[in-house]
């Protein structure tokens, strides 16, 4: 049976891979000149890498939450479930 | 019901991947390097869809407040909670990659840039939102009160933007959605980075909320078995 | 409309025998005066705009302390049960509330403005009743909100804490442009660069004050 938060841990681990997938696409981009010559294309280069470092961070944080908040509800559930039933099985009983 | 919406969200998360994987490549290997910015104007590329899903996240929830004030169905409740928290991480994500932004274009972490700063009080106002509904007990208060915050909050960011701009004395030249048209301000492959990227964040967004609209709807479910489970 | 002019002398009234509210509220306003000058030195750059930001910093956070302070004491006595078993028109009771509310503040003000325009050693300004119509209308935008969001803090948790938080957001207009009409006045400008922060206050009054109206049904419904 697929649970809920089987579906998100497969869904984190997809972004994990992409999170190693965009830090390769960065590393191909070659930050070259960021001290000397004010004028380099590159010079920035640090703060994309951040920024997008950030988005990623913050997404995959999010999605944990929202995972651990899943399986809290899910045992809740099953827990509360259960209470519930049993008394009326006590009151079939002669 | 299950198998069809366990196809849904694979399909759904392939469509996440793969348009994160376009963009990537689209971002970072096919588009050309801005002249005047250079590789630190790639951020443009995740700021600026991060800030329209910011805006869509509030409106869909205030929309959602307005419903549920009208109509009392706890699943407007639902949508406009969800859609708020989403929007919540959303405009953080905004406010991080915004003043990284600023430091490579303008040299300064925070310029009280009109935008910027609608987006910070907005930022304030959800959080107000979700500390309202933490501290609530009673989940039909919470919902009403909630409500009412969302419908005051959406009026009011117009009016926020409105009184921002005017208290800067200045008018930021839109670059994407311009007097000419939208788009208009960006080469035809900065373009298609943009749209692709929005679409994947867009995508995304809908899937946040859908997790987080069900887990909404179990914490009901949760509160009712509670209920019972004492009445015993 | 009977009910509206009966909650607001009682309050009046009520206020006029315990003199809690207003005295405390101004007392608080001239402190946060006091303290303000002494973090910025005695003589400021650009007094005219210091003064206004000042003021509006005392007059809001005076402000929240009578809002909350007015909506406690209301839940104490058990009034506002008995108002709503009543049969009246819900939009009256938070009328005479934010009438009450925006009274109190309004005596306030007429107390530190002045105060103001001594400590930070302006003269007054050329157009005084301007003046006093910024005044008239920024607390009018703050008590409209404030008392509708007052009624739902009261009733969390946290109590008193979380009213600066859901209000101060959402006032963010009122201050922007009560502080610039305010400075542009104290600085002896032309009373028409005031107008487009004027015009702006009005908007958001007419706004807030029709949403909360609508609104408050929802917020003291049992």
């Amino acid at each position: 049976m697929v649970t809920r938060y089987d579906t998100l841990r497969s869904f984190a681990f997809v972004l994990a891979l992409l999170v190693v997938g965009c830090v390769a696409a960065t590393a191909l981009a070659q930050p070259g000149d960021t001290i000397a010559q004010q004028t380099s294309p590159w010079r920035n280069a640090h703060f994309v890498l951040y920024a997008y470092g950030a988005v990623w961070v913050g997404l995959v944080l999010y999605v944990w939450r929202l995972a651990s908040l899943a399986r809290r509800l899910d045992r809740e559930v099953r827990k509360l479930e259960r209470a519930v039933e049993k008394p009326s099985r006590k009151d079939d009983e002669p | 019901m299950r198998e069809r919406s366990s196809l849904l969200w694979a399909f759904g998360t392939i469509l996440v991947a793969s348009g994160f994987v376009w963009s990537l490549y689209l971002v970072f290997i096919s588009t050309g390097l801005d002249r005047v910015l250079g590789f630190s104007q790639k951020i443009f590329y995740f700021h600026v869809p991060c800030a329209w899903i910011t805006y869509l996240a509030f409106v869909v929830s205030g929309f959602g407040s307005v419903a549920y004030l009208l109509r009392r169905t706890s699943a407007w409740d639902h949508l406009a909670y969800a859609s708020l928290e989403v929007g919540t991480v959303f405009t953080t994500l905004v406010l991080v990659t915004g003043p990284l932004w600023a430091r490579s274009t303008w040299g300064a972490y925070w310029v009280w840039d009109a935008r910027l700063t609608t987006t910070l009080v907005l930022w304030l106002i959800e959080i107000a939102y979700l500390l309202l509904r933490a501290f609530l007990e009673e989940p039909g208060k919470a919902a009403r009160y909630s409500a009412v915050l969302g419908l005051l909050g959406l009026i009011d960011i117009p009016i926020i933007h409105y009184s921002v701009v005017l208290w800067r004395g200045m008018h930021p030249d839109p670059v994407v959605m311009s007097r000419k048209g939208f788009g208009s301000g960006l080469p035809g492959d900065f373009l298609m980075a943009l749209i692709v990227s929005l679409a994947t964040f867009t995508v995304l967004y809908v899937m946040l909320v859908a997790v987080r609209f069900r887990l909404e709807t179990v914490r009901e479910r949760v509160r009712f078995l509670r209920q019972q489970a004492l009445a015993r | 409309m009977r009910v509206f002019w009966a909650i607001l002398w009682k309050d009046v009234r009520q206020e006029w025998r315990r003199r809690e509210l207003v005295v405390v509220m101004a007392v608080f306003s001239l402190v946060v005066l006091v303290m303000f000058n002494f973090a910025l030195g005695i003589r400021p750059d650009r007094p005219a705009e210091v003064a206004a930001a000042v003021l509006w910093i005392a007059i809001t956070f005076a402000g929240t302390l009578g809002l909350n302070r007015s909506l406690a004491l209301e839940r104490d006595d058990q009034c506002l049960r008995a108002l709503l078993l009543s049969p009246a028109d819900r939009s009256w009771i938070y009328l005479a509330k934010a009438a009450g509310n925006l009274l109190f503040l309004l005596v306030v003000e007429l107390i530190v403005c002045p105060l103001t325009l001594v400590l930070f050693n302006l003269d007054v300004p050329l157009h005084p009743g301007w003046l006093a119509v910024v005044c008239l209308l920024g607390s009018l935008g703050f008590v409209s909100v404030g008392t509708l969001l007052a009624g739902m803090a009261t009733s969390t948790r946290m109590r008193d804490w979380l009213l600066p938080l859901l209000l101060f957001p959402i006032q963010v207009p009122v201050l922007i442009s009560a502080v610039r009409a305010t400075a542009l006045l104290l600085a002896m400008r032309p009373a028409d660069e005031v107008s487009l922060w004027l015009e702006l206050l009005v908007a958001f009054d007419l706004v807030f004050l029709a949403v909360s109206i609508l609104s408050f049904e929802y917020v003291v419904e049992e």
